[in-house]
């Protein structure tokens, strides 16, 4: 069945592994069906938005250097602190775990291809049309909007045709991850090899499989929040202005449906690629497979009854509060089980530290750290205190690039061989490693004293007690920023193979799953016939 | 309860102290660093100055450290695990991969760990919502950019600006320690009493923030929160608007000032007095007719200053994002009645806000001003007795009337010289205590009015404008009425006859001009 798509558009042709029919130049790349070149073009799409959304965030670093007004003027800096959410959170983190599914899952499951390869076609490359509408909204009059990546109203209901763009940017991007998650669900869940049971799969597919669920349960209600901000602008409505009956904080909870499980959707593929890698490494199988699956559930589960846990000041019932706090507090159970999980993996293992492993290290401290700071929010009475201030900055940072990003990098050194054929340069790798590991705390630490100090977020200026902090922020921003151009510089030279070093189809001695059974590079069709599991 | 407390501050010093020391050692090698005075690399949260900031202090402490041992202790594991299970080492892996009991064992005690967290939490926290039994109520509105604060109680209020210079923000000038902290009017309360805030805002969501007071309430357009606090000790605290609400969030600080009793009682009385609160309510309308040059030089000091209308329509008058331009706009050029309209009343579902709190004669400047600058050049501008018209259903309010008739024998007085009344006003140059050279028909009236009585007495009272200090401003308020008296005396007028009466504020008035003055009136 999931094949007649595959077979139509390569007309039968697909026998050859390297020497298929498919047409060539720009035309290959809009046309193509197949999951690798997919994947591909996600995760090249997703590092030029982490670029665009990077030097954003270094405008906003180099305003904040100094106290006073030097680079930008207030209007600018919203609008930069608002993209740069938006920008990292949908353009880069989102596509690149849905480059690494597409890449991997009909490698891991002995697929042939993911399940909707047409629609898989038409998922991605609805993402470059938003992601114009996102960027160049800051040309517009009034440009892009500046109300926060949460745009909350009424202040969203003020700004220029910014907004507007904005808004069907977020419908697009919605589209696209719905498109998305179905073929992640239809692929896992009808397409494994024969003997491939549901709790025999690579972790990586299970938290992809629960988090294609939280997609389509929450990209909708995104997508109501905002439309109902589009009608409030033009067409006269009045969900989110009380003057006609509506409540601004309304949209605030219907946001947090969405955002909250958010967290999540670039959490748990995160924690996925860690239970592949840290097994690799340690030599020793992932410790708790069956618990993993539970816990990964559970936070799933208890993501959607949190969500007002980022509304403590708004104003609602005690007993409101009480319950978020007590539900919030709750995620760390589950959480703290797949930490104890994969140390206990390590355990009398017989570790090595490859790039991959230590960034997978790296992640397992940094999110360890959000994690705590998380805990330290959750308790209603101090978050009132650092809602809205640079701890949260920090924590959140801690938890997105930490949790996703570094594995993120994980997963290229991890599979990149399998990609291109070709090792990276260790040392290289390594380099890469310390320096964005050392860079990122230089930024991001002391944005947990500015917190507690009493500096809110997103503003352009502040007082002069928040110098130094903020100075030494900057300085670790703009070497973080450099150590990913190096990453860059890395990817190309492996492609290039200027490593000089052939992948052989398992490069790493301890890795496991169907992916590397194939040859390195993966031919462009694999698993035409299935691979039977035992 | 009180030991606990105290206890508990100088734990806090002690370790702030310490760490203080350490990261002064640790940093003083960041030379390169654009380094501050009063920069001083804090790293906790501010000095609690209420019961519930110094609980949340409490509780925030308390989670931090066990999360940091908890912290440690994992990867304490991690790191032996790294050093001693090596591949390097020889180590050979195991290949146990589960165990229902160790499971069980950390899913369970972390629960018990979290209960342990949630019960002083939750104290907290009922504390710090318990807003019942409140000593005064102030009503706290957001603007876009700025908080204005209604004393319910007291039915007075006012608006806080940020009073940071703009040439400190555009490095022109050096920044000062309260820097983007400070503002004109801030909130002043009573020590000890527990003060509870109403809150609304006037446009988009604010955030009111007091970290030393332990205080952060969203003020939402169209409903109403509350919160409360009770300040320890007197002194001035600040915060800032914690809820992004556009352009110039980061220029809407928050400043409580927290009194004694007695000097708050005092400072309430002024209030009261300033609004004219439990006096027969006896508006002075403007009808003087003003040329244009004049309200144009005062609608430009508006249009920068006190109005704030450059925050949004900007100094070019070109507007910016959202905020139209003035400059060639229709309403601006267009018929007057309308721009009246929208200043008094601002436009609903914009952010243009209602501009009533202004004196008629502050919103006929900025009419003047926006119709006579950049490429406007409209002929038709409104004097401030039309926006009297407008705020009265486009009639002249009763009080004005008598307002004029008060200012008449003030116009002329040479032609009623020997009247019964007598109200004469000699205005003075700043700073000055010598006689002006109009003040002779001023004397020459009150010569004339004692003249023609011979048992009639007057009253001098000198007054000041509101610039410089409070007691350098009564001696020259006292000075100016003698510099009166002896221009009376040295005319032949037994000393006896002339009653000098201290005022009863020594500021007030329209303006500085006006403020600055010596009243002649008909004494008992």
């Amino acid at each position: 069945m999931a094949s007649i798509p595959h077979d139509a558009v390569h007309g039968g042709h697909g026998h050859d592994d390297q020497h298929d029919h498919h047409p060539t130049g720009i035309k290959r790349w809009l046309t193509t069906t197949n999951h690798k070149d997919i994947g591909s073009m996600y995760l090249w799409f997703s590092f030029t938005m982490f670029i665009v959304g990077g030097i954003m965030a270094l405008i906003i670093r180099a305003e904040l250097f100094q106290p006073g007004l030097q680079v930008v003027n207030p209007e600018f800096f919203n609008q930069m602190t608002s993209l740069h959410g938006l920008i990292m959170v949908f353009g880069a983190i989102m596509p690149a775990f849905v480059g690494f599914a597409n890449w991997m899952l009909p490698l891991q499951l002995g697929a042939p291809d993911m399940a909707f390869a047409r629609m898989n076609n038409w998922s991605f490359w609805l993402l470059p049309p938003a992601a114009i509408l996102l960027v160049t909204s800051m040309f517009v009059p009034g440009g892009s909007v500046a109300a926060g990546w949460t745009m909350y109203p009424p202040l969203t209901v003020q700004q220029g045709i910014g907004m507007d763009l904005t808004i069907f940017a977020v419908h697009i991007l919605g589209a696209s991850s719905i498109m998305g998650s179905i073929n992640i669900i239809t692929t896992i869940l009808n397409m494994r090899a024969p003997g491939m049971t549901l709790m025999k799969m690579p972790m990586f597919a299970w938290t992809w499989l629960i988090t294609a669920f939280l997609l389509i349960a929450t990209m909708p209600v995104l997508a109501g929040a905002v439309t109902m901000i589009l009608t409030d602008r033009h067409f006269g409505t009045t969900f989110f202005n009380a003057a006609g009956g509506g409540d601004p904080v309304m949209y605030q909870h219907i946001f947090w449906f969405f955002g909250h499980p958010e967290v999540y959707i670039i959490a748990l593929p995160a924690f996925g690629v860690v239970s592949q890698i840290l097994p690799a490494f340690s030599r020793k199988p992932l410790f708790g497979y069956h618990s993993m699956v539970y816990a990964t559930a559970s936070i799933a589960i208890l993501s959607f009854i949190v969500w007002a846990h980022h509304m403590y000041t708004t104003g609602m019932p005690l007993a409101g509060q009480m319950y978020f706090m007590f539900a919030t507090m709750l995620i760390a159970v589950p959480t703290g089980v797949k930490v104890f999980n994969w140390l206990a993996t390590m355990w009398r293992g017989s570790i090595t530290l490859e790039t991959p492993m230590l960034f997978c290290l790296g992640f397992l401290f940094l999110f360890t750290m959000g994690g705590f700071t998380g805990l330290v929010l959750s308790l209603t009475p101090v978050d009132i205190q650092l809602h809205d201030t640079y701890y949260v900055v920090a924590h959140f940072h801690y938890v997105m690039v930490a949790g996703a990003l570094f594995s993120a990098f994980a997963a290229v050194y991890y599979w990149g061989p399998k990609w291109t054929g070709w090792m990276y340069d260790e040392k290289l790798g390594k380099i890469h490693f310390w320096w964005s590991l050392i860079a990122f705390n230089v930024t991001f630490f002391p944005q947990h004293f500015l917190g507690l100090a009493g500096m809110p977020r997103r503003i352009p200026d502040y007082n002069l007690q928040f110098a130094d902090w903020n100075a030494v922020s900057s300085i670790g921003a703009f070497a973080f920023g450099t150590a990913q151009i190096f990453f860059l510089y890395i990817v190309i030279r492996m492609i290039a193979g200027k490593s000089g070093v052939r992948a052989p189809a398992k490069p790493w001695d301890g890795a496991e799953g169907l992916e590397w059974t194939v040859p390195s590079p993966a031919p462009y069709h694999t698993f035409e016939t299935p691979p039977v599991v035992k | 309860m009180k030991s606990v407390n105290s206890a508990s501050n100088s734990w806090r010093s002690g370790a702030s102290a310490l760490s203080t020391r350490v990261l002064r050692a640790a940093t003083a090698s960041l030379a390169l660093l654009p380094l501050y005075a009063s920069a001083d690399w804090k790293l906790n949260l501010q000095t609690p100055a209420s019961a519930v900031a110094a609980e949340v202090y409490d509780v925030h402490t308390l989670i931090t450290v066990i999360c940091a041992i908890i912290f440690v202790g994992v990867f304490g594991v991690m790191f032996y695990s790294l050093y001693a299970h090596r591949k390097s080492k020889g180590h050979k892996a195991a290949q146990f991969h589960e165990s229902a009991t160790v499971e069980a064992v950390w899913t369970i005690i972390p629960f018990f760990i979290l209960l342990g967290m949630a019960f002083p939490a939750t104290k907290a926290l009922l504390h710090a919502r318990d807003t019942s039994a409140s000593d005064i109520t102030v009503k706290v509105t957001g603007y876009q950019w700025k908080w204005g604060y209604d004393y319910i109680n007291d039915g007075f209020g006012f608006v806080s600006n940020l009073s940071t210079p703009l040439a400190q923000i555009k490095n022109a000038e050096t920044k000062g320690e309260n820097y983007l902290l400070e503002v004109d009017n801030p909130l002043v309360v009573p020590v000890g009493k527990k003060v509870r805030l109403l809150l609304t805002a006037n446009d988009v969501i604010h955030a009111w923030w007091v970290p030393a007071l332990g205080v952060k309430q969203d003020a939402v357009p169209g409903f109403i929160r509350d919160t409360w606090f009770r300040a320890d000790r007197p002194g001035v605290y600040r915060g800032n608007c914690a809820e992004l609400c556009g352009k110039e969030h980061g220029y809407m600080p928050i400043v409580v000032e927290v009194k004694t009793q007695a000097d708050y009682d005092k400072w309430v009385a002024t209030q009261k007095d300033k609004a004219g609160v439990g006096k027969v309510a006896a508006a002075v309308v403007d009808t003087k007719t003003y040329s244009r040059d004049e309200l144009v030089a005062h609608g430009k000091t508006i249009y920068e200053g006190a109005g704030g209308c450059q925050g949004c329509h900007q100094a070019n008058g070109k507007g910016t994002g959202a905020f139209p331009a003035l400059d060639g706009s229709k309403l601006v050029n267009g018929p007057k009645d309308a721009q009246i309209n929208i200043l008094l009343n601002g436009k609903p579902g914009t952010a243009m806000a209602a501009f009533k709190h202004l004196s008629d004669k502050d919103l006929a400047g900025v009419m003047a001003f926006t119709r006579s600058t950049w490429s406007n050049k409209a002929a038709e501008f409104a004097q401030p007795v039309d926006f009297a018209k407008a705020r009265n259903g486009g009639v002249l309010p009763a009080s004005a009337g008598a307002a004029t008739a008060t200012a008449a024998p003030a116009q002329a007085p040479a032609t009623a010289p020997a009247s019964s009344a007598l109200a004469e006003k000699i205005f003075f140059a700043t700073g000055k205590k010598d006689l002006p050279a109009e003040a002779k028909a001023s004397i020459d009236a009150a010569l004339a009015f004692l003249k023609g009585k011979a048992d009639s007495k007057v009253e001098i009272t000198g007054y000041t404008d509101k610039t410089g200090d409070v007691a350098a401003n009564l001696e020259l308020a006292k000075e100016r009425a003698k510099a009166v008296r002896d221009a009376l005396v040295s005319a032949g007028v037994a000393r006896e006859r002339i009653n000098m009466k201290p005022p009863a504020e020594v500021t007030g008035g329209k303006d500085n001009r006006e403020a600055r003055r010596v009243e002649i009136n008909a004494g008992a």
